[in-house]
């Protein structure tokens, strides 16, 4: 039996509380057939999670399995105390219990509405003309990007950041209306891009670099963990598209 | 490239969605009528090319954006 969730920001034990109905809690400890699987919000927009799911359907024939969308905070607090057995996260993590293994990575990319920057490369100095949309500082992503502007000698402090929010989806939405600027993943801006609601511009000498990574505890008795882990690094990585 | 008779948004979908959808559409297609795919998983190029490589067909594959692809397959 394949159990999904799409909840956003769904975490455990909480995500009982759901009121999208796809299932009622579960006993995370009841088999050894079971494989839980949380991934955080960016690989959750993209086609990379479906792909996920499509290999939980792969393993379906024994395994009850579930995907939980949550900041990568959460993902490793799930992994590394609350039974879930694989995490997909942003960055990568380092812990004496924790397997971290590098899926991929792309780059963080400033985006606006066409109509809002008319150029294709701005100065530093101009981003504090325009309001910006930030993930939530609960994501690693915001960790991620605070890293980046510090790399960058880019004073944060000068920039106008009007709204934070944990939802991606938000922050598009804000941006594609020409309300303000964001610094958002490669892999949840592609539809955009496409449609050219939303472009990307660049900023003198500043590239955002970004990386995804798969975790799990090293203690495992599950043998459908450790099939699915040498499935993801085999043949996996070359799907991060 | 001329404008297509048919276009499927697959933006987010993956295998084998988007060749059901391509699959379905194709079989109503007449000869000479072409069809757009728009997607963004490289497994939905690859699983296209394999399958309609066996076909009466012609197909062009663009990569548009990084990671974003149109696959036109014109029905001969």
């Amino acid at each position: 039996m394949l159990l999904i969730s799409y909840s956003l920001f769904t975490t455990f034990p909480s995500f009982k509380n759901t009121t999208q109905g796809v299932f009622s809690q579960p006993n995370l400890h009841t088999s050894l057939s079971d494989l839980y699987i949380s991934t955080q919000h960016s690989l959750a927009f993209s086609a990379y999670s479906l792909y996920i799911c499509s290999i939980l359907v792969r393993y379906s024939r024994y395994a009850a399995s579930m995907a939980l969308y949550a900041p990568s905070s959460d993902v490793i607090a799930q992994v590394k105390d609350r039974g879930i057995d694989i995490g997909f996260i942003e960055g990568s993590y380092s812990g004496a219990d924790i397997e971290c293994i590098p899926m991929g990575s792309s780059y963080l990319h400033f985006v606006a509405s066409p109509e809002l920057i008319g150029k294709n490369v701005i100065k530093k100095d101009d981003l504090c003309n325009y309001n910006m949309f930030f993930i939530h500082r609960k994501c690693s992503l915001r960790r991620i990007i605070e890293e980046n502007l510090a790399t960058s000698e880019i004073d944060r402090k000068l920039l106008k950041i009007s709204i934070e929010s944990p939802s991606l989806e938000s922050i598009k939405a804000s941006v594609i209306a020409g309300q303000g600027i964001s610094i958002l993943p490669y892999l949840c801006i592609k539809k955009e891009l496409y449609s050219k609601s939303l472009v990307i511009f660049e900023v003198e000498n500043v590239k955002f670099p970004y990386s995804y990574s798969l975790i799990y505890k090293k203690k495992n008795v599950k043998h459908i963990k450790t099939e699915f882990i040498n499935y993801m690094e085999r043949v996996g990585k070359e799907k991060l598209c | 490239m001329e404008k297509p008779n048919h276009t499927i948004d697959s933006l987010g979908d993956i295998c084998p969605l988007p060749l059901v959808k391509a699959k379905k559409l194709y079989e109503s297609m007449c000869s000479g009528d072409s069809l757009k795919i728009i997607t963004d998983h490289s497994c939905v190029v690859s699983s296209l090319n394999e399958y309609f490589i066996h076909f009466p067909c012609t197909i062009f594959i663009e990569e548009v954006l990084n990671g974003v692809w149109e696959i036109y397959i014109k029905k001969v």
